[in-house]
């Protein structure tokens, strides 16, 4: 009896150490999520926009969002790209926008509208990791504003054998046909990239991380023009690593900032402007955040010592850019 | 004298020159019998002008009053069948949304209407993938 009475006891006093039933638990936190989910969709749908750009082909039609009070807005530039008029549903109303600029690299475009308007915080997507769920909010066709949850698969430089202008999150996300420029959100709240593309029939998708937008802003409120900077040199991967990376200077053009550096062929890049290089891939994303006239730090192994050259960027040169395809 | 002589005669003899009496029975009969058949045997259209015509029959050149009319109606007709033809060209998924009609679209609606070939197409956008470069290494 003594025994019973003291497991009665222990019980008692070991109970709130042990948690909630697992069906309570599960059903507990599928309502936070729901609610969570509810809440930041509810908070930022005045912040989406229906974007309309006319030409003489017609009417494209895509999603877009603010990015500051002041009007501003990104969008997909295949909606607005060589359009004679561009205006976006925004609080019940047609609103004509102007367009800042159109980044092909990225597939960018920056509107502005003449109003004050609410905004989505800008998130750091450098910090989404693979399984990180997401929110996308766009106007699907012809539907009202709606929402999609997905979860982000991986980041990818490639697909199909092309090569993006910079690295892109793919998603496992449920997308349709006119949401191409709508935010994609962290569970706090923030967009954390631009929805570029659809991958297959619209059960996944790629978004452009916001970091890489943001290059294309921060290049605009600096210079008034885009300035994307080029270095003129050729990698491949090498046999062996070095200090960890494989990526070999394979040619330099004669007369480029990267000769006019020091930068010589066989070199093995160990990072560019602070960004880690540990294979020949990874100087696209280096790559893509220079700007022409910032001078940048190349750090490189040659016989086997560690040496830091400056380099500084020229304007890229016009390369051949894969045709946007408009909406289909 | 001879003349008004020869008068007198012929009107003596035209009135004895009369039909049977069962003609002046059957009269009505025959009459509505006729009738009846040259109705059946004229086109609709000759029927539906008379009846068109009579309708300005007051006025000073009933024919010419219908005429214009006539003509007025079928140009009527035919501007209306164009515009609602240019009307079907609209895209009405797009423009028709709910937000159509909050939409001040004022000169932009006569813009996407006035043009077949404006409005021919509505595009969604969403690409079947991003924008790249074909040269990957380079940097």
């Amino acid at each position: 009896m003594n025994w019973f009475c003291h497991s009665l006891w222990a019980l008692a006093l070991l109970a709130p150490l042990f948690p909630l039933p697992l069906g309570a638990a599960d059903q507990s936190t599928a309502q936070s999520l729901c609610s969570e989910l509810g809440r930041i969709f509810d908070q930022h749908r005045r912040s989406v926009v229906r974007v309309y750009a006319t030409d003489e082909l017609g009417v494209r039609v895509g999603s877009g969002f603010f990015i500051d009070p002041s009007g501003l807005i990104y969008t997909h530039a295949g909606t607005v790209m060589s359009a004679d008029d561009v205006k976006v549903s925004f609080a019940g109303r047609m609103t004509p926008a102007q367009v800042v600029t159109i980044d092909e690299r990225n597939g960018v475009a920056i509107l502005k509208v003449d109003c004050a308007s609410p905004f989505i915080p800008i998130g750091d997507s450098d910090q989404i990791t693979n399984a990180t769920p997401v929110i996308l909010i766009g106007f699907p066709e012809d539907y009202e504003v709606s929402s999609h949850l997905g979860m982000i698969a991986a980041r990818e430089r490639q697909h199909l054998g092309k090569y993006f202008a910079t690295s892109h999150f793919r998603a496992n996300m449920a997308v349709q046909r006119g949401e191409g420029g709508a935010p994609v959100l962290n569970l706090a709240g923030e967009v954390i990239g631009i929805l570029m593309a659809r991958i297959g029939d619209g059960t996944a998708c790629h978004i452009l991380p916001i970091r890489a937008a943001e290059k294309t802003r921060l290049d605009i409120s600096r210079f008034g023009e885009l300035r994307p900077g080029w270095v003129g040199g050729e990698v491949e991967d090498a046999a062996a690593a070095h200090a960890g990376s494989t990526a070999q200077i394979l040619t330099l053009g004669p007369g480029t900032p990267a000769a006019q550096g020091g930068l010589k062929a066989g070199d093995v890049i160990i990072s560019i402007d602070g960004i880690p290089v540990t294979r020949s891939e990874d100087v696209l994303d280096a790559a893509y955040f220079l700007t022409a006239g910032d001078l940048v730090e190349v750090i490189i192994q040659r016989d086997g010592e560690t040496r830091s050259i400056s380099v500084k960027p020229t304007t890229r040169p016009v390369l051949p850019v894969e045709t946007m395809a408009l909406g289909n | 004298m001879e003349h008004n002589e020869s008068i007198s005669k012929l009107l003596r003899l035209k009135r004895y020159e009369q039909p049977r009496p069962d003609y002046f029975e059957d009269f009505l009969a025959e009459f509505q019998l006729r009738q009846r058949a040259e109705v059946i045997h004229r086109p609709f259209w000759n029927i539906a002008w008379d009846r068109f015509s009579s309708f300005f029959a007051p006025l000073p050149s009933p024919r010419l009053f219908a005429a214009a009319t006539f003509a007025a109606t079928v140009i009527a007709t035919g501007l209306t069948l164009n515009w609602s033809r240019q009307e079907a060209v609209t895209p009405p998924a797009t423009w028709n949304l709910s937000t159509a009609a909050q939409m001040k679209l004022g000169s932009d609606q006569r813009a996407f209407t006035t043009s077949k070939k404006r409005v021919s197409s509505v595009h969604y956008v969403l690409p079947p993938r991003p924008t790249g470069y074909a040269s990957a290494h380079s940097f």
